[in-house]
């Protein structure tokens, strides 16, 4: 109640939002100034002002064929795999890099041809030539001994452990699969032993593979088997199998721009063309400033927009277009509503006992609420999305609600203090309560008495 | 129902109780044909909310609602597509990487052109090109769309002469004519015109074949009929919708300026998948039930009024979403739709602050809703006009998905013009023809000077103003007309005469 009360108080009250232009214009001149400030800082620290996504740059692929089958449930486990290895690469220059993925992984084929599909950017402040010789080389290697394993599942009884694969293990010859198992086995169960007392004794001639169940390897011990969570787990990492045999990793290839220059052209060529058919219409149908005000408010939205992707370097990829297409058709509406109210005003005869900015005030007053109402609805639903929506949406998002907070800021502050100033200059001044210019440039007063329309 | 019904009780008894009940004997009969109306538009309403949701089985046919995957197209995020990498098969040639870029934006345009705006073309490496249609379950279907690009000839067979190539070719097309059925229309650069016309004129009654690749059986073989001098030539035969189809973009696939072949291609799953949908179908029904649950408390019954035409919003939305063949889903589009319903509320909102000044400056509720209408009208028509410029613009101009998501902004905004200034409208005044009495109802207060002023002290007035209009309207509408069958009947007379 108290803020109801409090709020009809307010609505009594005179508006006075168009006199203060300075307070109007200097905060979206502060925000515009961080973001400077933190493109050059981020510019000299990260390498890049804005965070452009592999969407316009182009960057790296990698396609990682399994052997396993990828199923629903192992897909996140390799996906997380995956995501481990890029968090730190060592090339064979001894640097370690940390590597972004660039949007979501992609899963290609089905079956046996299912593949995974990464994008990554070249990495700031590294040549082409060293991601080509050092970083895209030790991707590759670390994803192949990292993710293409084969883990088994481990079974302890007594002295015998039997170690199950997903698949038929090959062991003829002396390069096959088997064979680099034993002599991996024979090297790391000393380690085992020493690590968790688990008492195995496997000399080679007692790992062999279960000749009725090929996908089986079996280790015979002298001696029983401690069978203990910790032992388990130190043989199934010891009996990973490399994946290399059926699954490959390949690529480290340059990937070009999703979103081509020619896109941003035509549609920066759309846009502008869009802003002069705009100006042109609200010209014909109001006046020739109250367009200029509107495309300025309009500009100041996409700048804000632009400001907030560069102060939190957010990543800026084709859903961004998306947003701004969004908010410059949102933007524009809100301004012509407000404007709408100036015409109508500006027809009342007392306008001409006003000064533009009372004009401007009241047309501000009487549209408030529905300013006030509109953002309210609008905000329910993108704020929705940004809450409940998962992360690629809030991406979206997340933009959208920096455009309609800028906007409904800018209809309300920036569009008719512009106007009222533009109304200040040449023959405008005539439909106004305003004294002839004076070349003294001695500060103008607004009339003293002014009737508000019942 | 019953709340309807309750309303006409209240009515009569506190008509009879007021001193003049001033109201015109026609209102009674209005009463029941509104709650008629009213009751109409919820079942159209009901009926489109099945249609829009809720699938069905007829016997074996299944009927699939307009908010399903079988109806709307999704884009590559959502639902997934296949992709095709390309390699050239010639990397030798001067300004390669030109060429490759001139390749890729040909396929852009030959991709879009199918009506694929949300595929995306990529170079990889130097000499691969990558395309991803989203859609399309059966990896060879990509093949379906853009063939397997290669050069194309054109063969004069009397002499052997290869007289166009792809290089020539401006466009292939697949059309009808009235003659000839299905055909596929070419047209050639001015290099390509000159050549044919001189063909053409020399050779008529020869036939030319048209190769692809390095092939030695040519894919169609046409008769030359008559001289060709503009560059615009026709291929007609035997051909189906299909067939016309598949030549026309065979031909164009000749066009490309690099000779690619296929390497790979195989199913995309989507990026997103099940959750992103799900959620987003969350996000979107508890922002609309909080949006109508915001526009009940603000405006009360003018609120519930705009909630029901949001809801037939929704519904024409879905079913627009379904029926247009260039609107593919994708995540910012769902984002954009959900937004869209937010925005849709505007108009209302416009109209019913509108509608709260006039209430306050001494209307009755009645008069104060035809006065808010009227005067919110141009607010709503204007906005919306530049909001449609934006969007023809960049649905023109712009290319891929830039021109799909212009396009559900602009489908957007149509509906919601229709919604709030037509259907809106329409329900709030059934509202009011049950109670026009009731400020609270509606959440009015009367400004200062008017505060003793009944809700709808003037509303005969109004009536009676209303009644005047549409007389006078009338008069005119039968005085043009009698006007005209009077010129009718004059001319007629004057033609006998003569």
């Amino acid at each position: 109640m108290k803020l109801k009360e409090k709020f009809n108080n307010l609505m009594d009250q005179d508006f006075r939002i168009a006199e203060k232009r300075k307070l109007v214009f200097i905060i979206p001149l502060v925000i515009v100034v961080v973001a400077a400030i933190m493109m050059i800082v981020f510019r000299f620290t990260l390498g890049s002002a804005f965070n452009l996504g592999t969407d316009f740059t182009g960057g790296y692929s990698v396609d990682v064929k399994l052997g396993n089958k990828l199923t629903e449930s192992n897909k996140q486990v390799y996906f997380d795999q995956i995501e481990e290895v890029f968090q730190s690469v060592t090339g064979d220059n001894g640097k370690t890099y940390k590597i972004d993925i660039s949007g979501a992984m992609q899963l290609q084929g089905s079956g046996d041809t299912a593949s995974i599909r990464v994008k990554y950017a070249q990495i700031n402040g590294v040549s082409e030539n060293e991601m080509s010789t050092y970083v895209n080389p030790a991707i590759v290697t670390a994803l192949e001994n990292k993710v293409l394993n084969k883990v088994p599942n481990v079974v302890i009884d007594g002295k015998v452990i039997t170690a199950t694969y997903d698949e038929v293990i090959n062991a003829d010859g002396d390069n096959s699969p088997f064979a680099d198992l034993c002599a991996a086995l024979i090297k790391a169960l000393p380690g085992i032993n020493e690590s968790t007392n688990a008492g195995i004794t496997a000399t080679e001639s007692s790992i062999t593979i279960n000749p009725e169940n090929k996908k089986q390897v079996i280790i015979t011990s002298s001696t029983d088997v401690t069978n203990s969570a910790n032992v388990s787990r130190a043989i199934v990492s010891a009996m990973n199998l490399p994946d290399k045999y059926s699954g490959s990793v390949s690529g480290g290839d340059m990937v070009g721009a999703t979103v081509s220059t020619e896109l941003l052209f035509t549609a920066i060529l759309a846009v502008s063309l869009a802003l002069i058919f705009m100006l042109c219409y609200i010209g014909l149908r109001f006046q020739l400033s109250s367009g200029l005000a509107c495309i300025i408010a309009l500009f100041h939205d996409l700048i804000i927009m632009f400001a907030a992707m560069a102060i939190f370097h957010v990543e800026i990829n084709s859903t961004f277009i998306a947003a701004l297409i969004t908010i410059l058709g949102y933007s524009i509406n809100n301004s012509i509503i407000i404007f709408d109210r100036v015409r109508e005003n500006m027809r009342s005869i007392y306008a001409k006992n006003m000064t533009p900015e009372q004009v401007a005030n009241k047309s501000i007053k009487d549209t408030l609420l529905r300013s006030i109402n509109t953002t309210i609805t609008t905000l329910i639903m993108i704020a929705m999305v940004a809450i409940i929506g998962v992360s690629d949406i809030r991406i979206f998002a997340i933009p959208i609600i920096i455009g309609l907070l800028a906007g409904t800021y800018s209809s309300i502050c920036i569009a008719p203090s512009l106007w009222a100033l533009f109304q200040r200059v040449g023959k405008n001044r005539a439909n106004f309560n305003l004294p002839p210019v004076d070349k003294n440039k001695q500060k103008q007063k607004g009339p003293k008495q002014s009737q508000a329309s019942a | 129902m019953d709340e309807k019904n309750s309303l006409t009780e209240i009515n009569t008894v506190s008509a009879s109780e007021r001193k003049t009940p001033i109201a015109p004997p026609a209102k009674a009969i209005k009463k029941k044909s509104t709650i008629v109306k009213l009751v109409l538009i919820g079942v159209a309403m009901v009926i489109g909310i099945i249609l829009a949701f809720v699938p069905m089985r007829f016997g074996l046919t299944l009927y699939h609602p307009f908010l399903s995957k079988e109806s709307i197209s999704l884009g590559l995020d959502l639902q997934g597509g296949v992709y095709a990498v390309y390699q050239a098969t010639n990397t030798d040639t001067d300004n390669f990487d030109a060429k490759m870029e001139g390749t890729k934006s040909s396929l852009e345009s030959l991709l879009s052109s199918k009506g694929y705006t949300e595929a995306t073309i990529v170079r990889e490496g130097t000499d691969r090109i990558r395309v991803e249609v989203p859609d399309v379950d059966d990896p060879s279907g990509i093949l379906k769309v853009i063939g397997e690009p290669t050069t194309v000839r054109f063969v004069l067979d009397s002499t052997n002469e290869t007289i166009i190539t792809g290089d020539n070719i401006v466009n292939a097309d697949s059309g009808y004519t009235e003659q000839n059925g299905y055909v596929v229309s070419l047209e050639f650069d001015s290099e390509g015109r000159k050549k044919f016309a001189d063909v053409t004129a020399n050779n008529q009654g020869s036939t030319i074949s048209i190769y692809l690749g390095d092939s030695t059986t040519p894919i169609q073989t046409a008769n030359i009929n008559e001289t060709i001098p503009n560059g615009r030539a026709i291929i007609s035969g035997n051909f189906t919708a299909e067939s016309s189809r598949e030549l026309a973009g065979q031909i164009m696939s000749g066009t490309f300026d690099v000779a690619l072949e296929l390497k790979e291609n195989q199913t995309i799953s989507p990026t997103l998948g099940e959750n992103a949908m799900k959620y987003g179908l969350i996000a979107g029904v508890v922002g609309f039930v909080l949006v109508i649950a915001f526009l009940c408390v603000i405006y009360r019954m003018m609120g519930v009024a705009a909630s029901l035409a949001l809801v037939i919003y929704l519904i024409i939305y879905l079913f627009f979403l379904a029926v247009l063949p260039w609107v593919q889903l994708t995540l910012p589009g769902i984002a954009g739709i959900l937004l869209s319903i937010g925005m849709a509320v505007d108009a209302n909102v416009i109209i019913f602050e509108r509608i709260k000044d006039e209430y306050r400056g001494g209307k009755s509720i009645m008069a104060a809703y035809h006065a808010g209408f009227k005067k919110a009208l141009f607010a709503i028509l204007d906005s919306n006009v530049t909001t449609v410029i934006a969007c023809v613009l960049l649905m023109l101009l712009g290319t891929g998905s830039i021109s799909g998501f212009a396009l559900t902004l602009l489908v957007g905004v149509l509906i919601s013009l229709f919604t709030a200034l037509i259907v809106s409208r329409a329900i709030l005044k059934y509202f009011i023809n049950l109670n026009s009495y009731n400020a609270k109802l509606y959440h009015l207060k009367r400004g200062k000077q008017f505060e003793g002023l009944d809700a709808d002290s003037t509303d005969a007035n109004v009536l009676a103003d209303m009644e005047r209009e549409q007389k006078e309207k009338d008069d005119k509408q039968q005085e043009k007309e009698r006007a005209k069958a009077e010129r009718r009947s004059r001319k007629n007379r004057g033609g006998e005469t003569a």
